[in-house]
C-alpha cells in the first residue's frame, strides 16, 4: 500500500470523528447562537426567523447530516459573524498561528535537547540539578499564568518586548520581536517535558553497549556523545515532539488571547464567544487535519531515524 | 618484556555502603603473539579488569584506585585522558560479549568500522573504503561491498561478531582483548570466530586477553590462563600444565564441573556431574581471608584470618591457597 493511500485511510476517518465530536460539543454550550447575534433585546419572531436561516430548527440528526455532507463536499459555509466563507478565514489567520507555534518548536529544540544531554551527561552535578529545578518550575505553571507573568515583568516593568499585537507586516524584525514572549509562553510547559525526556532517553542509551564500543575505538568524547548517544536517544524524542506539535496548537488559542495577537486561535476563541458555529467547526477542522498530518510526518521522520523500522 | 603487564590492579565500584573492590590486586602479563585466557565464574571480575586496562571504567559506577597497567612499557594508569583515546582502537582493542547490543543499531557496519579511521586522523573516504573492505575480507566475511552497506540487524550473529572483530583489527593493535567473544554465538560459529582470533594471532602477533567462562575454550586455545574469583586470580600458569594438575581447590572444582562425553564401560556406573556447592560472594561482602573459603571443602581456620598469596607450585605456576594439594 502506497504512502498516500495508508495516509488517507488513517486521515479521513479521524476527521470526521474529530468533527463530529466538535459538532455535538458544540451544541452541548449553553446558548443560542441567534441570541448571541441578536441581542438580548431581540424578539421571538426575530429569533425563530434567525434561527430557521441557521437551520437551527431543525433535529440535531438531519443537522449533523447537512453538516456532514457539506464537509465532506468541501462546502464549509459561511461566518454568522462576517458572512464571509469560514474555511477562508482560517486558512488567513493561519500563517500567524503556524509561525508562533514554529517559533515554540525552535525555542523546545534550542532548549531542551542541548539541557538534557547536558543534564545527563554531567548526572548529578549542580548543572543536572539546576536543569531539574528549571524543569519542575516550568511544568507546574499554568499557561495563561506564565504568559501574564512574561508580560508584566519583560513588558510592562522592563519593557523589553512588545506587550500585545502580531507587529508590523512587511518588517520582519518587528514581527519577531512581538513573536518571542508568546512563543516562549507556549514552548514552557514543553519545555520541561523536552528536557526531561531527553535527559532520560540519553542517560539510558549513555548505558549501552555500542556507546563503550564507540569508547573503545577511541572515538571523541564529544562524537561519542552526539553521534552514538544523541542519535539513539532523539528517537522516543522525535514523537514527543511531533506529538507536541498537536498539542500547541491547543496552547495557541490561550496565548493568543493572552497575547492579543491575530491568529486561528483568537478566531475560534471569538466565534465560540458569539456561537458562531460554522467558523469554530471549520477552524477546530484545520487545526485536527494539522494535528494528523504532523503526527504522520513524525511517523515517517521516525522511520527515517530509525533503520530498523520499515516505512 | 611484557606486552601487557598488569601489577596489582584494583578497581573500586561505589556501592551504597561504600567503595568495594571488584578487582582486588590483580597481576598478571600478556606476551606478543600470546594468548592468556582469563576464566571464571560470573562476577569473578574478568570483564572489570579488562575494562580497567581499556580504561572504559564507566566513571559512575567505579574507578580504578591502585596499581599499574605497563602497556609496552607505559603506564596507562597514569596517562591522560587524550593519550589513552589515541592508544585505544589503534594498539589496544577489545571486542565484546554481544555484537548485537555492541554495534550501533543506527549506522551501517562500513560507516562503524571505518569511523576507527576518522577517530585516529585518517579521514580519507575513499581509501578508509578500501581499508574497511580489506579489514571485512580479513575476517572471512562473504560479499563484504554488500556487509559494508547493512545495518547489524541485518547480518547474521556471525558476521555481527566478524564485523565487531574487523573494527577491532582496524589499526593491527598489538593487544587485542577479546570479552567473551563467542559467549552469544552458535558452537559451530564459535569455533570459526575463536579459529580466526587464533589465526590472527599468529599471522598478525597479536598479544590477545581472552576472557571466557568455557573451560574447553580456555583448553583449546590460550597458552596461558588464569583463573579469577571473586575479584582475584587464585591460579595461573601454562594452560597445559594448570589443566592437569590444578592447585586451587577453586580451579579443582571448575574442571570437574565439565561435562565429559567417554564411553562407559558395561557395568559401570554414571557419575554425576560434580558441582562447586554455594554461589560466588558479592562484592559487597568483606572478607579478611580467602573469598572461596566458605565454599571450599580443603578450608582451615587460617583461610578466615588472611588471604593466602601466591605460592608457586611448579615452573611459572601459582596458585593462591595454602592447602598443599593431594596427598
Amino acid at each position: 500500500m502506497g504512502l498516500l493511500t495508508r495516509f488517507i485511510f488513517q486521515a479521513v476517518p479521524t476527521l470526521i470523528g474529530a468533527v463530529t465530536i466538535l459538532f455535538l460539543l458544540l451544541r452541548m454550550i449553553p446558548g443560542d447562537p441567534a441570541q448571541a447575534m441578536l441581542g438580548a433585546d431581540a424578539t421571538a419572531v426575530d429569533l425563530a426567523r434567525m434561527r430557521h436561516e441557521l437551520g437551527l430548527d431543525q433535529p440535531i440528526w438531519v443537522q449533523y447530516g447537512l453538516y456532514l455532507r457539506d464537509f465532506l463536499t468541501g462546502n464549509w459555509g459561511n461566518s454568522i459573524v462576517s458572512k464571509t466563507p469560514a474555511l477562508d478565514r482560517v486558512l488567513e489567520a493561519l500563517p500567524d498561528t503556524l509561525m508562533l507555534c514554529g517559533m515554540a518548536i525552535v525555542i523546545i529544540i534550542g532548549i531542551s535537547l542541548p539541557a538534557g544531554v547536558l543534564s545527563a551527561v554531567r548526572r548529578d552535578s549542580w548543572v543536572d540539578y539546576g536543569v531539574s529545578v528549571a524543569v519542575f518550575l516550568l511544568m507546574s505553571m499554568p499557561q495563561f499564568w506564565l504568559g501574564l507573568l512574561l508580560l508584566l515583568v519583560l513588558s510592562y516593568w522592563l519593557d523589553w518586548f512588545p506587550i500585545f499585537g502580531t507587529g508590523d507586516a512587511g518588517d520582519p524584525l518587528s514581527i519577531l520581536h512581538h513573536l518571542v514572549l508568546p512563543a516562549l509562553t507556549l514552548a514552557a510547559g514543553f519545555l520541561g517535558l523536552v528536557t526531561r525526556l531527553t535527559r532520560s532517553s540519553m542517560l539510558e542509551v549513555l548505558g549501552r553497549e555500542y556507546v563503550r564500543t564507540a569508547r573503545a575505538k577511541g572515538l571523541r568524547e564529544g562524537v561519542v556523545i552526539v553521534k552514538h548517544a544523541l542519535r539513539n536517544a532523539l528517537l522516543p524524542v522525535v514523537t514527543v515532539i511531533g506529538l507536541t506539535m498537536g498539542q500547541l496548537l491547543g496552547g495557541a488559542v490561550i496565548v493568543e488571547v493572552v497575547f492579543a495577537r491575530a491568529g486561528v486561535g483568537t478566531m475560534i476563541w471569538d466565534a465560540i464567544l458569539q456561537r458562531d458555529y460554522p467558523q469554530v467547526q471549520a477552524a477546530v477542522a484545520v487545526f485536527a487535519a494539522l494535528f494528523i498530518t504532523t503526527n504522520f510526518l513524525t511517523d515517517l521522520l521516525y522511520g527515517l531515524l530509525n533503520p530498523r523500522i520499515k516505512i | 618484556m611484557a606486552l601487557l603487564d598488569v601489577r596489582n590492579l584494583v578497581t573500586e565500584f561505589t556501592t551504597p555502603a561504600g567503595p568495594r573492590r571488584a578487582v582486588n590486586d590483580v597481576s598478571f602479563a600478556v606476551q606478543r603473539g600470546e594468548i592468556l585466557g582469563l576464566v571464571g565464574e560470573s562476577g569473578s571480575g574478568k570483564s572489570v579488569t579488562a575494562l580497567s586496562v581499556m580504561g572504559l571504567v564507566d566513571n559512575q559506577v567505579g574507578r580504578v584506585t591502585g596499581g599499574n597497567i605497563l602497556f609496552d612499557n607505559t603506564d596507562l594508569t597514569a596517562l591522560p585522558a587524550a593519550a589513552l583515546r589515541a592508544l585505544r582502537g589503534k594498539r589496544l582493542s577489545m571486542i565484546f560479549q554481544e555484537p548485537l547490543s555492541a554495534l550501533n543499531p543506527c549506522y551501517t557496519i562500513g560507516d562503524q568500522i571505518s569511523e576507527a579511521f576518522v577517530a585516529h586522523g585518517d579521514s580519507d573516504t575513499r581509501k578508509n573504503h578500501q581499508r574497511v573492505l580489506e579489514l571485512l575480507r580479513l575476517v572471512h566475511i562473504p560479499d563484504p561491498e554488500g556487509v559494508l552497506r547493512r545495518y547489524p540487524h541485518e547480518i547474521s550473529g556471525g558476521m555481527r561478531q566478524r564485523a565487531m572483530i574487523a573494527m577491532a583489527l582496524a589499526y593491527t593493535p598489538d593487544l587485542l582483548i577479546a570479552d567473551e567473544p563467542t559467549t552469544a554465538l552458535d558452537v559451530t560459529i564459535q569455533a570459526q570466530v575463536l579459529n580466526l582470533i587464533d589465526r590472527l594471532r599468529r599471522e598478525l602477533g597479536l598479544g590477545v586477553l581472552l576472557i571466557t567462562h568455557d573451560i574447553g575454550i580456555v583448553a583449546q586455545y590460550t597458552d596461558r590462563v588464569a583463573v579469577m574469583y571473586g575479584g582475584r586470580i587464585v591460579e595461573t600458569g601454562p594452560t597445559a600444565q594448570v589443566f592437569a594438575t590444578p592447585k586451587h581447590p577453586y580451579t579443582i572444582g571448575l574442571l570437574g564441573s565439565v561435562p565429559r562425553l567417554r564411553h562407559r564401560k558395561p557395568g559401570e556406573k554414571r557419575t554425576r556431574l560434580q558441582e562447586i556447592p554455594g554461589s560466588v560472594p558479592s562484592i559487597a561482602q568483606v572478607t579478611q581471608g580467602c573469598r572461596f573459603a566458605g565454599r571450599c571443602s580443603h578450608s582451615m581456620p587460617q583461610c578466615e584470618q588472611q588471604m593466602p598469596p601466591m605460592r608457586e607450585r611448579g615452573p611459572g605456576h601459582d596458585a593462591a591457597c595454602y592447602w598443599e594439594g593431594p596427598a
